[in-house]
C-alpha cells in the first residue's frame, strides 16, 4: 500500500509537468486549429535560456520560476511572429509541417549554442526529503504540483470569465465572427503561442531542477502529448487533468509492470480511451440541435 | 452614410459575382437589397465587411465608402470599429459560447459601462432572452438566436445595421417579430439599416429605399413605395397579379430589359 502510494504521489508530480505543457498544447490548438509539435523544443529552449540567466546573474532557485514564464511570453510571441503568423489563412496541415521543421531546427540550434553535455540547473532546489502523509517528497515536486494547481485554476478563470479569454474561445469556434466582432485574431494567436510557452517554460524549469538540463529535454513535451490527447486537444483544463492521469498511470506501469512499458504506457491509454471517447475526455462535441 | 460606386467584384481573380452596382444608404434611412439566389447580394455585404478577402474575393474597380472614408483593404475587425455591424446570414452564432458571452463578443470593443448598459437596451428589445442568458446559444431556438445575433450586433454600439437574409429559416410569426423589433430600432432609435432579403414584401414593407440586384447588377432602385407599385416588381417579386393579367416567366424577359435602362 506505501509502495502504491508512493507511486501515485510522485506519478502527480510528474503528471503536474505533463499537465502544464498538455495545457499548452490546448491553448494553441484551441486558438489557432494548429497542433505545435515543437512544445517540448519550445519548453527546452526556455529552460537553456532561464538556467544561462540564473547561472549568470546567480540568482537564487526561486527566480527561475519567474523567469521562465516571462522568457516563455517572448518566446512565444516570437516564434509565432516569425514561423506561425506568415503561414495564417494556409491549411492548417502545412501550419504543422512548420512546427515539426521547427522541432528540429530549434533542436539542433541548442546543440550547437549550448553543446551537447547534460548539466546541472543551477541553484537547484535543496535535496532534502519531506514527507506528506508518510510520503517522502522533494521539494521541487511539491512545488511542481502547487504550481499546477494554481496555473490550470488561473488558465480556467480566464477563459471562463475574462473578455479575452472568452474571446479566445469565439475565435476558436468562428474566426471570421469574431474579426467582426472586432477581435483582431492576429494578436489572439500571438497570445495563444505566448501563453502556452509560458506554461511549457514553469515545467522546464520543474523537470530540470529535478533531473537536469539537456538536449533531450524536449521528449518530456513528447510525452506530455498524450495528455492533451487524452484531456481533449481543444480543452484546457482538460488537458491539464489527462496530464495528471498520464503522469500516474505512467509510475503504476513502470511500477508494477515492467519499467521499459513506462515510457510507452501513456500512449496506450490514449488508445483505448479514444476508442471510447473520440473527442477525448472532455473534449467539445458538436453542438447540434436536434 | 454608406456608398457603393460601380462596384465589381471577383472571387478567385476569375469568377464575377458582382459586375456593376452602385447603392446608397443614407443616414437614417431603412434599405432593402432585393434579389434571388446568387445575384450577388452577400457578396457586397462581404465587400463592405473586409470579409471577402479570407473568401478569396476582391473589389477590382469602383469604392465602398462610409461616411467619405474608404473601406476596401480595410480588415472586417477595423471596418467594424467605424460603427458598421453585421448580422450575418444564418446568425453564425458561436454556438458552443452561453448567450451571454455571445453578448459580450457583440461588446467586444466597448468599455464595461457601455456594455451592461447596451446587454440592458437589448433585453428590452427582446425580453424573451432576459432569463436565457446563461443557456448555450446552440440550443435556443431559431427565432431565439436571431434575437441573439441582433442583440449581438448591436451591442458593438452600430451606427449601420447590416443584415444578411434575417426572415431565413423562420416560421413566419417569428419572422413578424423580428421585423417588428427592426421598426422599432429604426422608429426608436433612429438606426441606419440595411438589410438583404429574398422575401421582397416583408423588406419593402419595413424599407424607405430599395434596389433590385439581378445577375450581379442593380436593375431597378426607387423607394420602397415605388417598388411596390411597379408591376414588374409585382408580379416577378411580390407574386402578385394587376388586373387579371398574369406576367409569366415568358413575359418578363422583355420587361427586365425595359427597366435595365430606365428613362
Amino acid at each position: 500500500m506505501q509502495y502504491f502510494a508512493d507511486l501515485v504521489i510522485s506519478g502527480l508530480a510528474i503528471g503536474a509537468i505533463y499537465g502544464l505543457i498538455g495545457m499548452g498544447y490546448a491553448c494553441i490548438y484551441k486558438a489557432t486549429g494548429v497542433v505545435n509539435f515543437a512544445q517540448g523544443e519550445v519548453m527546452m529552449l526556455i529552460t537553456y535560456v532561464t538556467a544561462s540567466l540564473l547561472t549568470l546573474t546567480t540568482w537564487p532557485f526561486w527566480m527561475g520560476l519567474v523567469l521562465a514564464p516571462a522568457v516563455g511570453i517572448l518566446v512565444g510571441i516570437v516564434v509565432e511572429r516569425v514561423v506561425i503568423r506568415p503561414m495564417i489563412g494556409r491549411p492548417s496541415f502545412a501550419i504543422v509541417m512548420v512546427t515539426i521543421g521547427l522541432a528540429v531546427l530549434m533542436r539542433s540550434l541548442i546543440v550547437l549554442f549550448w553543446g551537447s553535455e547534460p548539466r546541472e540547473f543551477p541553484g537547484r532546489g535543496s535535496e532534502d526529503v519531506i514527507q506528506i502523509l508518510g510520503i517522502g517528497l522533494y521539494p521541487v515536486q511539491v512545488l511542481a504540483f502547487l504550481i499546477f494547481i494554481s496555473a490550470a485554476a488561473a488558465a480556467w478563470a480566464f477563459l471562463r470569465y475574462s473578455r479575452l479569454g472568452i474571446a479566445m474561445r469565439a475565435t476558436a469556434l468562428s474566426e471570421q465572427i469574431a474579426m467582426l466582432m472586432g477581435v483582431d485574431v492576429r494578436r489572439i494567436s500571438g497570445l495563444s503561442w505566448a501563453g502556452a510557452a509560458a506554461l511549457s517554460g514553469l515545467a522546464g524549469v520543474l523537470f530540470a531542477s529535478a533531473a537536469y538540463v539537456g538536449p533531450d529535454l524536449f521528449a518530456v513535451g513528447l510525452k506530455a502529448f498524450p495528455a492533451t490527447i487524452l484531456g481533449g486537444l481543444d480543452a484546457v483544463t482538460g488537458s491539464a487533468f489527462g496530464g495528471l492521469l498520464i503522469g500516474v498511470t505512467e509510475n503504476l506501469v513502470g511500477g508494477y509492470v515492467d519499467s521499459s512499458l513506462k515510457e510507452i504506457a501513456g500512449f496506450v491509454v490514449i488508445i483505448f480511451i479514444l476508442m471510447l471517447r473520440p473527442n477525448g475526455l472532455f473534449g467539445d462535441r458538436d453542438v447540434e440541435r436536434v | 452614410m454608406l456608398q457603393i460606386r460601380n462596384a465589381r467584384i471577383l472571387y478567385g481573380r476569375a469568377i464575377e459575382a458582382v459586375r456593376d452596382v452602385s447603392l446608397d444608404v443614407a443616414r437614417g434611412r431603412v434599405v432593402a437589397l432585393l434579389g434571388t439566389n446568387g445575384a450577388g447580394k452577400s457578396t457586397i455585404l462581404k465587400a463592405v465587411t473586409g470579409l471577402l478577402a479570407s473568401e478569396d474575393g476582391e473589389v477590382v474597380s469602383g469604392s465602398v465608402t462610409f461616411e467619405g472614408q474608404s473601406l476596401l483593404g480595410q480588415r472586417p475587425d477595423a471596418v467594424m470599429r467605424h460603427g458598421i455591424a453585421l448580422v450575418p446570414e444564418g446568425r453564425r452564432l458561436f454556438t458552443k459560447l452561453t448567450v451571454r458571452d455571445n453578448l459580450v463578443m457583440g461588446g467586444f470593443i466597448r468599455s464595461r459601462g457601455d456594455f451592461s448598459a447596451g446587454l440592458d437596451s437589448v433585453i428590452a428589445l427582446f425580453p424573451a432572452l432576459a432569463n436565457k442568458l446563461d443557456r448555450t446559444a446552440g440550443f435556443l431556438s431559431g427565432g431565439e438566436q436571431q434575437m441573439v445575433a441582433i442583440g449581438r450586433a448591436l451591442l458593438s454600439g452600430p451606427r449601420l445595421l447590416m443584415l444578411d437574409e434575417p426572415s431565413l429559416g423562420l416560421a413566419p410569426l417569428i419572422v413578424e417579430e423580428i421585423f417588428a423589433s427592426l421598426r422599432r430600432l429604426r422608429d426608436e432609435r433612429g438606426l441606419t439599416i440595411l438589410v438583404i432579403e429574398q422575401n421582397a414584401r416583408l423588406a419593402l414593407s419595413l424599407a424607405d429605399d430599395g434596389y433590385i440586384l439581378e445577375n450581379g447588377r442593380i436593375m431597378l432602385d426607387g423607394t420602397a413605395a415605388e417598388l411596390a407599385a411597379n408591376p414588374v416588381i409585382r408580379s416577378l417579386y411580390l407574386g402578385m397579379t394587376d388586373g387579371g393579367t398574369r406576367h409569366n416567366l415568358r413575359d418578363a424577359a422583355p420587361m427586365r430589359q425595359r427597366v435595365r435602362w430606365p428613362a
